[in-house]
Protein backbone atom coordinates (compact mmCIF):
# COMPACT_ATOMS: atom_id res chain seq x y z
CA UNK A 1 0.00 0.00 0.00
CA UNK A 2 2.52 2.48 1.07
CA UNK A 3 4.75 1.42 -2.39
CA UNK A 4 1.76 2.25 -4.58
CA UNK A 5 1.46 5.93 -2.90
CA UNK A 6 5.57 6.26 -3.64
CA UNK A 7 4.58 4.75 -6.84
CA UNK A 8 1.90 7.41 -7.80
CA UNK A 9 3.69 10.01 -5.89
CA UNK A 10 6.64 9.63 -8.11
CA UNK A 11 4.89 9.57 -11.82
CA UNK A 12 3.00 13.17 -10.17
CA UNK A 13 5.84 14.68 -9.36
CA UNK A 14 7.56 13.28 -12.69
CA UNK A 15 4.87 14.57 -14.83
CA UNK A 16 4.59 17.57 -13.36
CA UNK A 17 8.92 18.41 -14.06
CA UNK A 18 8.40 17.16 -17.63
CA UNK A 19 5.60 20.02 -18.07
CA UNK A 20 7.55 22.87 -15.93
CA UNK A 21 10.45 21.74 -18.55
CA UNK A 22 8.15 22.28 -21.69
CA UNK A 23 6.79 25.04 -20.71
CA UNK A 24 10.19 26.46 -19.85
CA UNK A 25 11.37 25.20 -23.57
CA UNK A 26 8.65 27.36 -25.09
CA UNK A 27 8.47 30.58 -23.07
CA UNK A 28 11.94 31.56 -22.46
CA UNK A 29 13.13 34.03 -24.70
CA UNK A 30 16.60 32.77 -25.90
CA UNK A 31 18.32 29.15 -26.48
CA UNK A 32 20.58 29.22 -23.35
CA UNK A 33 17.68 30.43 -21.38
CA UNK A 34 15.78 27.05 -23.01
CA UNK A 35 18.18 25.34 -22.36
CA UNK A 36 18.25 25.65 -18.51
CA UNK A 37 14.92 24.87 -18.49
CA UNK A 38 14.89 21.74 -20.76
CA UNK A 39 18.29 20.29 -19.29
CA UNK A 40 17.62 20.29 -15.32
CA UNK A 41 13.88 19.27 -15.31
CA UNK A 42 13.60 16.80 -18.06
CA UNK A 43 17.07 15.25 -16.50
CA UNK A 44 14.92 14.86 -12.84
CA UNK A 45 11.73 13.99 -14.32
CA UNK A 46 12.94 10.49 -16.29
CA UNK A 47 14.65 9.45 -12.92
CA UNK A 48 11.63 10.16 -11.24
CA UNK A 49 9.59 8.09 -14.01
CA UNK A 50 11.72 5.21 -14.31
CA UNK A 51 12.35 5.29 -10.42
CA UNK A 52 8.83 4.19 -10.46
CA UNK A 53 9.02 1.74 -13.26
CA UNK A 54 11.77 0.18 -11.01
CA UNK A 55 9.57 -0.10 -7.87
CA UNK A 56 6.84 -1.26 -9.80
CA UNK A 57 8.36 -3.89 -11.03
CA UNK A 58 10.30 -4.89 -8.14
CA UNK A 59 13.80 -6.82 -7.61
CA UNK A 60 13.79 -8.27 -11.77
CA UNK A 61 15.95 -8.00 -14.71
CA UNK A 62 13.53 -5.10 -15.60
CA UNK A 63 14.39 -2.91 -12.64
CA UNK A 64 17.69 -3.10 -13.25
CA UNK A 65 17.69 -2.16 -16.96
CA UNK A 66 15.77 0.73 -15.78
CA UNK A 67 18.24 2.25 -13.44
CA UNK A 68 20.47 1.37 -16.28
CA UNK A 69 18.89 4.14 -18.36
CA UNK A 70 18.41 6.48 -15.83
CA UNK A 71 22.58 6.29 -14.80
CA UNK A 72 22.67 6.79 -18.62
CA UNK A 73 20.28 9.45 -19.47
CA UNK A 74 22.06 11.17 -15.98
CA UNK A 75 25.25 11.69 -17.65
CA UNK A 76 24.40 11.68 -21.18
CA UNK A 77 21.94 15.02 -20.43
CA UNK A 78 24.40 17.76 -19.21
CA UNK A 79 26.66 16.62 -21.91
CA UNK A 80 24.55 17.01 -24.32
CA UNK A 81 23.18 20.10 -23.45
CA UNK A 82 26.79 21.01 -22.80
CA UNK A 83 27.48 20.55 -26.57
CA UNK A 84 24.93 22.39 -28.00
CA UNK A 85 25.73 25.51 -25.97
CA UNK A 86 28.99 25.37 -26.74
CA UNK A 87 28.53 24.85 -30.35
CA UNK A 88 25.95 27.69 -30.24
CA UNK A 89 28.42 29.96 -28.71
CA UNK A 90 31.52 29.33 -31.11
CA UNK A 91 29.15 29.87 -34.45
CA UNK A 92 28.15 33.08 -33.11
CA UNK A 93 31.68 34.12 -32.15
CA UNK A 94 32.51 33.20 -35.77
CA UNK A 95 29.92 35.34 -37.37
CA UNK A 96 30.40 38.35 -35.24
CA UNK A 97 34.30 38.00 -36.16
CA UNK A 98 33.17 37.80 -39.65
CA UNK A 99 30.87 41.10 -39.13
CA UNK A 100 33.77 42.81 -37.61
CA UNK A 101 35.95 42.21 -40.32
CA UNK A 102 33.85 43.84 -43.35
CA UNK B 1 50.65 -3.35 -25.09
CA UNK B 2 50.74 -2.25 -21.52
CA UNK B 3 50.73 -4.94 -18.62
CA UNK B 4 47.62 -6.15 -17.03
CA UNK B 5 46.51 -3.77 -14.33
CA UNK B 6 43.47 -3.18 -11.93
CA UNK B 7 41.33 -0.50 -14.24
CA UNK B 8 41.73 -3.19 -17.23
CA UNK B 9 39.94 -6.17 -14.83
CA UNK B 10 37.60 -2.97 -13.82
CA UNK B 11 36.82 -2.09 -17.59
CA UNK B 12 36.33 -5.96 -18.59
CA UNK B 13 34.12 -6.76 -15.71
CA UNK B 14 31.86 -3.73 -16.54
CA UNK B 15 31.26 -4.98 -20.23
CA UNK B 16 30.85 -8.51 -19.40
CA UNK B 17 28.24 -7.21 -16.91
CA UNK B 18 26.62 -5.12 -19.34
CA UNK B 19 26.76 -8.08 -21.62
CA UNK B 20 24.96 -10.55 -19.13
CA UNK B 21 22.55 -7.35 -18.30
CA UNK B 22 21.57 -7.54 -21.90
CA UNK B 23 21.34 -10.99 -23.09
CA UNK B 24 19.00 -13.31 -21.59
CA UNK B 25 20.03 -15.98 -19.17
CA UNK B 26 23.56 -17.23 -18.81
CA UNK B 27 25.18 -19.99 -20.94
CA UNK B 28 28.35 -21.24 -21.97
CA UNK B 29 28.19 -19.62 -25.29
CA UNK B 30 26.68 -16.32 -23.94
CA UNK B 31 29.94 -16.03 -21.55
CA UNK B 32 32.27 -16.69 -24.26
CA UNK B 33 30.97 -14.19 -26.97
CA UNK B 34 30.28 -11.62 -24.08
CA UNK B 35 34.30 -12.20 -23.02
CA UNK B 36 35.61 -11.68 -26.62
CA UNK B 37 33.29 -8.66 -27.27
CA UNK B 38 34.63 -7.17 -23.97
CA UNK B 39 38.05 -7.76 -25.03
CA UNK B 40 37.55 -6.68 -29.01
CA UNK B 41 36.52 -3.49 -26.94
CA UNK B 42 38.96 -2.83 -24.94
CA UNK B 43 41.62 -3.53 -27.68
CA UNK B 44 39.59 -1.09 -29.89
CA UNK B 45 39.17 1.31 -27.87
CA UNK B 46 42.51 1.51 -25.52
CA UNK B 47 43.35 4.92 -26.73
CA UNK B 48 39.81 6.55 -24.87
CA UNK B 49 39.94 3.97 -22.12
CA UNK B 50 43.12 4.19 -20.51
CA UNK B 51 45.29 7.11 -21.66
CA UNK B 52 48.58 8.74 -20.15
CA UNK B 53 46.22 9.54 -17.02
CA UNK B 54 46.16 7.04 -14.73
CA UNK B 55 42.45 6.49 -13.64
CA UNK B 56 42.40 6.99 -9.61
CA UNK B 57 38.49 6.33 -9.74
CA UNK B 58 39.25 2.65 -8.42
CA UNK B 59 40.35 2.48 -5.42
CA UNK B 60 38.13 2.09 -2.51
CA UNK B 61 38.52 4.91 -0.38
CA UNK B 62 38.15 6.95 -3.67
CA UNK B 63 34.37 5.16 -4.36
CA UNK B 64 33.49 6.01 -0.64
CA UNK B 65 34.18 9.70 -1.90
CA UNK B 66 32.53 9.47 -4.98
CA UNK B 67 29.24 8.15 -3.34
CA UNK B 68 29.11 10.92 -1.02
CA UNK B 69 29.48 13.34 -3.71
CA UNK B 70 26.81 11.27 -5.53
CA UNK B 71 24.69 12.10 -2.81
CA UNK B 72 25.35 15.75 -2.70
CA UNK B 73 24.90 16.47 -6.54
CA UNK B 74 21.32 14.50 -5.83
CA UNK B 75 19.89 16.77 -2.99
CA UNK B 76 21.61 20.01 -5.60
CA UNK B 77 19.49 18.63 -8.24
CA UNK B 78 16.45 18.70 -6.49
CA UNK B 79 17.19 22.38 -5.74
CA UNK B 80 17.87 23.56 -8.94
CA UNK B 81 14.40 21.96 -10.03
CA UNK B 82 12.40 23.18 -7.58
CA UNK B 83 14.18 26.82 -8.43
CA UNK B 84 13.97 26.21 -11.96
CA UNK B 85 9.73 25.29 -11.38
CA UNK B 86 9.70 29.01 -9.59
CA UNK B 87 11.02 30.98 -12.17
CA UNK B 88 9.30 29.07 -14.96
CA UNK B 89 5.89 29.28 -13.45
CA UNK B 90 5.74 33.29 -12.41
CA UNK B 91 3.97 34.94 -14.54
CA UNK B 92 6.88 37.65 -15.17
CA UNK B 93 9.74 35.90 -15.85
CA UNK B 94 12.83 36.77 -13.32
CA UNK B 95 15.38 36.41 -15.29
CA UNK B 96 18.87 38.39 -15.92
CA UNK B 97 21.08 36.33 -18.13
CA UNK B 98 25.12 36.54 -19.00
CA UNK B 99 27.82 34.74 -19.15
CA UNK B 100 30.35 34.29 -16.23
CA UNK B 101 34.36 33.00 -16.72
CA UNK B 102 35.53 30.69 -13.78
CA UNK B 103 38.86 31.03 -12.87
CA UNK B 104 39.60 27.63 -12.00
CA UNK B 105 41.19 24.35 -13.48
CA UNK B 106 41.85 20.48 -12.56
CA UNK B 107 45.11 18.44 -13.59
CA UNK B 108 43.14 15.39 -14.98
CA UNK B 109 40.18 15.45 -17.77
CA UNK B 110 38.33 13.22 -15.58
CA UNK B 111 38.07 15.82 -12.99
CA UNK B 112 37.30 18.27 -15.55
CA UNK B 113 34.09 16.58 -16.76
CA UNK B 114 32.61 15.78 -13.67
CA UNK B 115 33.19 19.34 -12.65
CA UNK B 116 31.61 20.82 -15.70
CA UNK B 117 28.39 18.43 -15.28
CA UNK B 118 28.03 19.20 -12.12
CA UNK B 119 27.77 22.89 -12.42
CA UNK B 120 25.02 21.98 -15.34
CA UNK B 121 22.90 20.17 -13.18
CA UNK B 122 23.16 22.83 -10.21
CA UNK B 123 20.76 25.87 -9.92
CA UNK B 124 20.75 28.14 -12.73
CA UNK B 125 24.05 27.49 -14.27
CA UNK B 126 25.28 25.83 -17.45
CA UNK B 127 28.47 25.35 -18.36
CA UNK B 128 29.08 26.53 -22.23
CA UNK B 129 32.92 25.93 -23.09
CA UNK B 130 35.91 24.94 -21.31
CA UNK B 131 39.99 25.71 -21.96
CA UNK B 132 43.05 26.08 -20.21
CA UNK B 133 42.33 29.31 -18.19
CA UNK B 134 38.79 28.20 -16.61
CA UNK B 135 35.47 27.58 -17.48
CA UNK B 136 32.62 29.82 -19.33
CA UNK B 137 29.43 29.65 -18.12
CA UNK B 138 25.83 30.62 -18.80
CA UNK B 139 23.82 32.05 -15.31
CA UNK B 140 20.48 32.67 -15.32
CA UNK B 141 20.25 35.00 -12.47
CA UNK B 142 22.55 37.02 -10.76
CA UNK B 143 22.79 34.98 -7.55
CA UNK B 144 23.56 32.09 -9.41
CA UNK B 145 26.46 33.96 -10.84
CA UNK B 146 27.41 34.64 -7.49
CA UNK B 147 26.88 31.54 -6.04
CA UNK B 148 29.42 30.07 -8.15
CA UNK B 149 32.08 31.20 -6.45
CA UNK B 150 33.81 28.51 -3.47
CA UNK B 151 30.39 26.67 -4.26
CA UNK B 152 29.82 22.74 -2.86
CA UNK B 153 30.40 21.69 -5.73
CA UNK B 154 33.53 22.90 -6.23
CA UNK B 155 34.87 22.03 -2.87
CA UNK B 156 33.87 17.93 -3.59
CA UNK B 157 35.75 17.96 -6.37
CA UNK B 158 38.63 19.52 -4.85
CA UNK B 159 38.17 16.68 -2.10
CA UNK B 160 37.67 14.22 -4.67
CA UNK B 161 40.80 15.15 -6.28
CA UNK B 162 43.29 15.93 -3.31
CA UNK B 163 42.89 12.87 -1.20
CA UNK C 1 -2.20 1.20 -10.51
CA UNK C 2 -2.18 0.67 -14.63
CA UNK C 3 -4.85 3.88 -14.75
CA UNK C 4 -1.88 5.79 -13.44
CA UNK C 5 0.69 4.60 -15.23
CA UNK C 6 -1.81 5.09 -18.62
CA UNK C 7 -2.23 9.01 -17.68
CA UNK C 8 0.86 9.56 -17.30
CA UNK C 9 2.21 8.28 -20.54
CA UNK C 10 -0.71 10.04 -22.37
CA UNK C 11 0.47 13.78 -20.50
CA UNK C 12 3.61 12.99 -21.69
CA UNK C 13 3.06 12.54 -25.35
CA UNK C 14 1.08 15.50 -25.08
CA UNK C 15 3.74 17.21 -24.09
CA UNK C 16 5.96 15.42 -26.56
CA UNK C 17 3.75 16.57 -29.24
CA UNK C 18 4.30 20.48 -27.47
CA UNK C 19 7.89 20.52 -28.10
CA UNK C 20 7.49 19.87 -31.18
CA UNK C 21 6.13 23.31 -31.47
CA UNK C 22 9.67 24.65 -30.58
CA UNK C 23 11.10 22.64 -33.26
CA UNK C 24 9.18 23.73 -35.81
CA UNK C 25 9.35 27.62 -35.11
CA UNK C 26 12.61 27.72 -33.10
CA UNK C 27 14.85 31.26 -34.37
CA UNK C 28 17.73 29.06 -34.98
CA UNK C 29 18.99 25.66 -35.83
CA UNK C 30 20.65 25.77 -32.04
CA UNK C 31 16.96 25.77 -30.50
CA UNK C 32 15.42 22.95 -32.87
CA UNK C 33 18.49 20.76 -31.52
CA UNK C 34 17.74 21.30 -28.32
CA UNK C 35 13.93 20.57 -28.74
CA UNK C 36 14.92 17.20 -30.68
CA UNK C 37 17.30 16.31 -27.91
CA UNK C 38 14.18 17.17 -24.97
CA UNK C 39 11.75 15.00 -27.30
CA UNK C 40 14.29 12.36 -27.45
CA UNK C 41 14.85 11.89 -23.63
CA UNK C 42 10.56 11.89 -23.40
CA UNK C 43 10.48 9.18 -25.68
CA UNK C 44 12.82 6.86 -24.32
CA UNK C 45 10.67 7.27 -21.23
CA UNK C 46 7.38 6.91 -23.11
CA UNK C 47 8.69 3.63 -24.22
CA UNK C 48 9.96 1.94 -20.87
CA UNK C 49 6.40 3.21 -19.69
CA UNK C 50 4.82 1.61 -22.98
CA UNK C 51 7.06 -2.10 -21.97
CA UNK C 52 4.64 -1.74 -18.51
CA UNK C 53 1.36 -1.25 -20.43
CA UNK C 54 1.48 -4.19 -22.74
CA UNK C 55 3.83 -6.71 -20.43
CA UNK C 56 6.32 -6.69 -23.30
CA UNK C 57 9.83 -7.37 -21.25
CA UNK C 58 11.51 -6.54 -24.39
CA UNK C 59 10.67 -2.86 -24.63
CA UNK C 60 12.83 -1.88 -22.33
CA UNK C 61 15.80 -2.84 -24.23
CA UNK C 62 14.39 -0.47 -26.85
CA UNK C 63 14.43 2.48 -24.64
CA UNK C 64 18.13 1.99 -23.36
CA UNK C 65 19.30 1.81 -26.92
CA UNK C 66 16.86 4.67 -28.11
CA UNK C 67 18.75 6.77 -25.15
CA UNK C 68 21.91 6.06 -26.47
CA UNK C 69 21.09 6.45 -30.21
CA UNK C 70 19.39 9.95 -29.18
CA UNK C 71 22.39 11.11 -27.43
CA UNK C 72 24.95 9.99 -30.75
CA UNK C 73 22.54 12.10 -32.73
CA UNK C 74 22.54 15.32 -30.74
CA UNK C 75 26.56 15.15 -30.60
CA UNK C 76 26.63 14.73 -34.37
CA UNK C 77 24.33 17.31 -35.17
CA UNK C 78 25.90 20.22 -33.01
CA UNK C 79 29.33 19.20 -34.53
CA UNK C 80 27.91 19.82 -37.88
CA UNK C 81 26.95 23.01 -36.99
CA UNK C 82 29.89 23.80 -35.22
CA UNK C 83 32.31 22.86 -37.52
CA UNK C 84 30.53 22.32 -41.00
CA UNK C 85 31.89 18.22 -41.01
CA UNK C 86 31.38 16.02 -38.63
CA UNK C 87 35.28 14.77 -37.88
Amino acid sequence: MIMQILIVLLLVSSGFFFAVGTLGLIRMPDTYTRMHASTKCDTLGAGLALLAIALYNGISIISVKSILVIVFIWITNPTAAHIIAKSKYNSEKQNSDLKSLE
Amino acid sequence: MKSLSVSHGFYFVLLLGFWLILSQGISIEILFVGSGAAVLIMLYSRSMLYGTEDTSLFQPRKLMFFFKFVLIMLIEILKSNIQVAKIVLSPSLPISPSFVKVKKTFKKDLHKVIYANSVTLTPGTLTVDVDEEGFLVHALTNEAAEGLKDSIIEKSVDHLEVK
Amino acid sequence: MDTVFLATTIFLAVLTFICLYRAYAGPTAADRVVAIDVISTKVAVLIAFLSILTGQESFIDVALVYAMIGFVMTIAVSKYLEKGKLY
